[in-house]
């Protein structure tokens, strides 16, 4: 079944991805070909579905451990303001 | 250049013997990078400064302290999506331009404790996605072996950088192919571990229930060494173990005599070149001349394996992306007006196009409605596939086949990954079994025709014994 453009949009906006109008329908035609690509999918002998009701839980003991450098984390963040990562749209015309 | 054709462990030696000293050696690859690097854009970033401070200091160490492993001294690239400490980590990425990780992976730091010297980050298809490099976000990378072909991907850079001699090895990381392939473009060994060998620690994820950390290497004992050096448990990440089968308790005098090799049918009974069929045929034929029994056994239909694997990665990827959401680190758009823009555009700035579509389409074969169609079937079949190779290597030791269906191609425009071109990989990788790719063949014009050896969980001694033999054949010429 082809993906709509109306599809497309509402995956976007669950994904939190912007695409330009013009991208959609090239998106949409390639995402085309890998649905078409998985579709085999339906053909082939998948036996019982709940694969994942067997897959083993592999966990480690929840334990405190030393932290990493609070800086140093912070100091990947676009911007950071008292120890905190920042978000501010105060500058930005429009803003709510 | 001399001393750059050296293998890895001979360089090694030759530290040892005292022929030159690490700045020597650093030095001749930071030249040799020099020299062909704009050519080849193996490269993402170059850490001259840092590789000859720490062959420096190696060479100031006394007598006792240096030697220390059999890589010790000896120069490596790593795929740009392995941390290392103030290093930046880009994943090939605009998303992640100015990122510079806070911690070190633990392949990197028990390479480096073990005295290799690393000289830069390698470029990559953006977040692993794509078997071409040409996904990347900053540069193209060319084969070595004809410019005018691609090197593989995703780890077409750590590849290129070898086969150019830029380095005598490096990691890259394999979720449905991207070490293997990338080998068997540039003439190389490449291991795609047993899923859990090797510590994820530090690997940014893409799809973290099929991919694995792997060395490529211009000699398989190269290959072997590197990842008896970065393999085993660690706990930081909880699915990594100790591998209870690799103690290679093989009799070296036997080589292959007495080894059982199958031949999947469903494999060779798919399109692909030629040549790449022939190669693969007669690297069976030399097997069988060598003393191991080849035989043909049915195998899942690799069309199938592939469909599963783009719609697990996929949706694994959807997730795993979803940190990147431009508040703690990575891009942030600077038009946000809110808090919904904020993620929006910054998602949609600094995401390429193949990252998107990965994206989108994990998020639709998980989507209700969808995801009994697409996502469950998928996973149902994965692990129709792992006990179809569980119950094959009871009766045969190792798998052989071809690496992709075609040889190398032209690069092109656009950079859209050909799915097709993983038919053949991404089997080990829904079934977690280690697999290994070689050269097995030149072609007129002098292109590799890469083969695929794979065997059960744990048994990467197996890959490495018959690798081993093949390469000591001297029928491809290895360095």
């Amino acid at each position: 079944m082809p993906l709509q453009k109306e599809e497309l949009q509402q995956l976007a906006a669950l994904c939190r991805i912007s695409l330009a109008g013009e991208e959609e329908e090239k998106m949409c035609a390639q995402l085309e070909q890998l649905c078409l690509l998985a579709q085999c999918l339906s053909e082939a002998d998948c036996g019982e579905l709940d694969a994942l009701a067997d897959a083993p839980a592999v966990t480690r003991e929840d334990v405190a451990r030393g932290q990493k450098d609070k800086e140093l984390l912070l100091a990947c963040a676009p911007e950071r303001k008292d120890g905190f990562f920042f978000v501010s749209f105060e500058e930005k015309e429009g803003a709510k | 250049m001399s001393l750059l054709k050296l293998s890895a462990k001979a360089q090694a030696r030759g530290l040892a013997q005292g022929d030159f000293c690490c700045l020597e050696l650093v030095n001749a690859h930071l030249s040799r990078i020099e020299e062909t690097d704009d050519a080849i854009g193996a490269y993402l970033c170059l850490l001259s400064d840092a590789a000859r401070q720490k062959a420096m200091a190696l060479d100031a160490l006394p007598k006792d302290e240096k030697y220390t492993s059999p890589l010790w001294g000896v120069p490596f690239a790593l795929k740009d999506n392995i941390c290392v400490k103030g290093v930046p980590t880009t994943c090939a990425s605009r998303m992640l331009e100015h990122f510079v990780s806070p911690y070190d992976a633990t392949v990197f730091k028990r390479l480096d404790h073990a005295g290799a010297i690393l000289l830069g980050k390698t470029n990559m298809d953006e977040f692993g996605m794509g078997n071409t490099t040409a996904t990347s976000a900053f540069q193209k990378t060319v084969n070595p072996l004809d410019p005018t072909r691609v090197p593989g991907g995703s780890s077409g850079g750590s590849a290129a950088a070898v086969a150019a001699l830029e380095a005598p090895f490096a990691l890259g990381s394999d979720t449905g192919g991207s070490v293997r392939q990338p080998a068997a473009f540039c003439g190389l060994v490449g291991l795609k571990p047993t899923y859990g060998a090797v510590s994820r620690y530090g690997l940014v994820a893409f799809a973290s229930s099929l991919e694995q950390i792997g060395p490529l290497a211009r000699t398989v004992s190269d290959c072997e060494t590197v990842f008896s050096l970065i393999s085993g448990r660690d706990e930081r990440d909880a699915t990594s173990r100790d591998l209870s089968g690799f103690s290679n308790p093989l009799d070296p005098e036997k080589g292959v005599k007495g080894m059982r090799i199958g031949l999947p049918r469903s494999f060779f009974d798919m399109p692909m070149d030629k040549v790449v069929k022939e190669g693969v045929l007669w690297a069976a034929g030399t097997f069988e001349k060598l003393g191991a029994t080849v035989t043909e056994v049915n195998m899942p239909l690799p069309c199938h394996a592939l469909a599963a694997y783009y719609v697990i990665s996929s949706a694994e990827a959807s997730s795993n992306l979803a940190r990147f959401d431009g508040v703690r680190y990575g891009h942030r758009s600077q038009k946000a007006r809110n808090m919904e823009e904020l993620y929006t555009l910054s998602r949609g700035e600094g995401f390429g196009w193949e990252v998107k579509k990965r994206i989108l389409f994990g998020s639709y074969v998980l989507s209700k409605g969808q995801k009994e169609a697409y996502y469950q079937r998928a996973r149902a079949l994965a692990r129709q596939i792992s006990e179809e190779y569980e119950k094959t290597f009871l009766k045969v030791d190792l798998l052989l086949c071809p690496v992709t269906p075609e040889l190398p191609f032209e690069i092109k425009d656009g950079g859209t990954p050909v799915y097709e071109g993983d038919l053949f990989t991404v089997s080990a990788n829904l079934a977690g079994i280690p697999a290994l790719a070689m050269p097995c063949k030149k072609t007129d014009a002098g292109l590799p025709v890469g083969m695929q050896l794979m065997a059960a969980k744990g048994r990467e001694d197996l890959l490495f014994a018959a690798a081993r033999v093949f390469e000591g054949e001297k029928i491809y010429g290895a360095v």
